[in-house]
């Protein structure tokens, strides 16, 4: 069943199809969240708040097959509520942890029987996205790990279908000697 | 077109959304230059590589940002705890009796008994609603389903109530029709008696009136 027949269903009364879509949804928006907030019980709390704001505007929705673009924007706007609303400690947190990181993952000496573990691979990974300048960590994810094209992001963060490919090409090129450093190939 | 200018047409290709006349014009240049190349496979190694982070549950709840900082706990050192947790527990329970407090109200017992002394907890206080939601944000979801509900009773018993109201309208104007039809059989009948009596008064009117003039005429006659 498709999410714009869910939608219909909701929005004519009928409450459990709802239940479904948050089904549906709720790991594709939770990683979204985790990913770009990289923090655990931020990411709860925008998913809740996500599924909230969504039960009480979707009827304003009015194309409802761009209900994936819709979602991504609430979310993606409750996030950057969520990281200004705590700027001056948790950002600044994040933003230091980062740069402390991408230092520490550059200068760090790596040592190989650490990396050979699958763990401590996606550790290297998610210590380097959260390192990149948010526009470009928010392009990376929805691109890497939501396979969404890149009209609909730029639909999503309302900006140009070429500012989009740029910021992606950067952040690429950004990963790579933090990759190479750890010898990951 | 110059090497820079193949930066977005890489990516495009790396993601399949690229054109046939743009794609052909890449992979002429890529035949033809090394470092980009190069680059074009790096862009596509990292992309592949970023595939590793796979996708996490909700409902777990713990990720590995938080599982890094958990310290574990030896057994050995899991005793020590539970032993001073539990040597802990008794020594303020012992404590908290200085302060015990036994009220009966009506239908109610309370028992109290605290360390730092009890405290009357004002009446109304309890239950700080409006805190409760600001800490809950699914609480304002439920209020409006409870509030949905309550409209579809409230529905309800406004049509039962106005079908309710037809049927005794009804039966009200069912019952003046009879009423009303009682009133005309007595107001008829009524008629007819009136009529009746009259009938026998101006009989007997006549009658009286022709004997006084038979008898005047009699009287006459003697």
């Amino acid at each position: 069943m498709t999410d714009e027949v869910l939608i219909k269903q909701f929005l004519s009364g009928y409450e459990r199809a709802f239940d479904k879509l948050i089904r549906r949804w709720q790991e594709p928006i939770y990683n979204f969240c985790l990913r770009y907030l990289g923090a655990d019980d931020s990411a709860k709390d925008v998913l809740q708040m996500t599924f909230m704001r969504v039960y009480q505007k979707l009827s304003t929705l009015e194309d409802y097959s761009k209900f994936t673009t819709w979602i991504y924007q609430i979310s993606k706007n409750l996030c950057f509520d969520e990281l200004k609303k705590k700027k001056y400690d948790y950002l600044s947190d994040i933003e230091h942890e980062n740069k402390t990181k991408t230092e520490s993952l550059m200068t760090e000496e790596p040592n190989p029987s650490q990396i050979s573990e699958q763990k401590e691979l996606v550790q290297v990974l998610k210590s380097a996205v959260q390192s990149l300048p948010e526009d470009q960590r928010l392009i990376i994810i929805l691109k890497t790990y939501h396979e969404l094209k890149f009209r609909e992001i730029a639909e999503i963060i309302k900006i140009p279908v070429s500012t989009v490919k740029a910021r992606m090409y950067n952040g690429l090129k950004a990963l790579r000697p933090i990759l190479n450093k750890w010898q990951i190939k | 077109m110059q090497c820079k200018d193949y930066k977005i047409l890489l990516i495009e290709n790396i993601y399949q959304e690229i054109n046939k006349e743009d794609k052909d014009k890449l992979e002429s240049h890529l035949n033809v230059c090394p470092a980009c190349r190069k680059e074009y496979e790096e862009l596509k190694s990292t992309v592949s590589l970023m595939q590793e982070w796979k996708d996490e549950s909700p409902h777990e709840n713990t990720s590995l940002f938080t599982k890094a900082i958990t310290i574990p706990i030896k057994p050995k050192m899991k005793r020590i705890v539970w032993k001073f947790a539990l040597a802990a527990a008794a020594v303020l329970l012992i404590l908290s009796l200085v302060n015990f407090r036994v009220i009966y109200t009506q239908d109610r017992l309370d028992i109290a008994f605290s360390l730092f002394g009890i405290k009357d907890e004002p009446e109304g206080q309890l239950f700080d609603s409006s805190k409760f939601v600001q800490q809950n944000p699914d609480y304002e979801v439920v209020l409006e389903l409870i509030e949905a509900a309550n409209r579809h009773q409230n529905a309800e018993i406004v049509t039962m109530l106005t079908d309710f109201y037809q049927a005794m309208e009804m039966k009200r104007q069912a019952d003046l029709r009879i009423i009303s039809q009682g009133i005309e059989f007595i107001r008829n009948t009524t008629d007819q008696r009136l009529n009746d009596t009259d009938e026998v008064i101006h009989g007997l009117i006549k009658y009286t009136s022709a004997l006084a003039q038979e008898g005047v005429a009699i009287k006459t006659k003697k």
